[in-house]
């Protein structure tokens, strides 16, 4: 008997007539049929890593700092827009530091999006900053 | 007054119900807390990834859109959440910041309800030296077979719903299960051979 099928006969994966096919074909497999029993009791093995319960007032504090997170989000939203507004201004006025279409215009937001985000502050940052845009969007 | 099912609950969210989010919550609490702990093993490391996943779930209320299962969509939200603390995890051990785990499994603690009671300390000992194979088994394996595993054994997901909740094709989940289940096996081989041997402890149904 294949893997595949024997793993799908485990999970009860298999459509009955099928199931009842391979069934029939563990009986003249015992190779097939030890495999089987070793998965099975792997399987409950398993029973050894223990549940756990939530703490108490999960909800709670989820709801709390998802609030503060929303009005951080909808305090920052016009700020970032105008801030957003105010670079691209200054990015695009004739002379500036590195010129219209010149390297900085480019590279100063690419920095911002793509930046190291092996450190978790900027992976937060970036994520906050997913979430003005979305809030940005949304009003 | 009759429950309200998960998708009646996250439509009334969505459209800023905040209570309804709190049931939902309250619901689900227990099964994604069992599922960050039975990945990382510790109690205050789970805690804080099942905030982290409800959190996302608040967050991600907009984008959400009903589906066939609440769960399916929970259980996604859960699984990128735990492989971002997971890698997260390998990075900072990278950088000499943190353990991968943090010191083991803080237990001797019971296994889960129901665990042998009313036998010797030989069969004690027996028992969690098993225990602590099946941990770290499950440790060795890498994330995705951890999770496929974890969410197939312990929350009921055929291939179907591991499929919608690991992003992956059914064929791809059958063969993430299926490594996933030989990698174990192989490394329990021995003891489960030993345990076989030496009678049956408690056998369940199959």
């Amino acid at each position: 008997m294949n893997r595949d099928t024997l793993h799908a006969l485990f999970d009860g994966e298999l459509p009955p007539d099928e199931a009842a096919r391979a069934r029939d074909a563990l009986r003249a497999d015992p190779d097939a049929e030890a495999e089987l029993r070793a998965l099975e009791a792997a399987h409950e093995a398993l029973d050894a890593l223990p549940a756990a319960a939530a703490p108490p007032g999960l909800a709670a504090r989820v709801l709390a700092r998802a609030r503060r997170r929303a009005r951080l989000v909808r305090l920052a939203a016009p700020t970032a827009a105008a801030a957003a507004a105010l670079l691209l201004t200054l990015l695009l006025r004739p002379g500036a530091p590195g010129g219209a279409a010149g390297e900085g215009a480019r590279e100063a937001p690419e920095y911002f999006w793509e930046g190291d985000v092996d450190t978790y502050g900027s992976l937060a940052l970036r994520d906050l900053a997913a979430e003005v845009l979305e809030e940005l969007e949304a009003s | 007054m009759t429950e309200r099912s998960d998708v009646e609950l996250m439509l009334a969210f969505r459209a800023g119900d905040d209570a309804a989010f709190s049931v939902l919550v309250e619901r689900h609490q227990d099964s994604v807390m069992s599922l960050a702990y039975r990945l990382l093993g510790n109690r205050p490391d789970a805690e804080d990834l099942a905030q982290e996943v409800f959190l996302r779930v608040y967050r991600a209320r907009r984008r959400w859109r009903p589906e066939a299962k609440f769960t399916t969509w929970l259980y996604r939200v859960a699984v990128n959440a735990c492989l971002n603390e997971v890698r997260g995890r390998k990075t900072r051990a990278l950088h000499g910041a943190a353990p991968l785990r943090e010191a083991g499994w803080e237990d001797g603690a019971a296994p889960a309800a129901g665990g042998g009671s009313g036998d010797g300390p030989a069969d004690r000992l027996a028992r969690e030296e098993l225990h602590g194979r099946v941990r770290a088994a499950v440790d060795a394996l890498p994330e995705r077979q951890r999770l496929a595993l974890l969410l197939n054994k312990f929350h009921g997901l055929g291939y179907e719903e591991l499929a919608g909740s690991l992003e992956l094709s059914v064929p791809a989940v059958k063969s993430l299960l299926t490594r996933a289940r030989e990698n174990v096996r192989a490394a329990l081989e021995p003891y489960l051979a030993a345990a076989r041997l030496e009678g049956p402890a408690r056998r369940g149904t199959a």
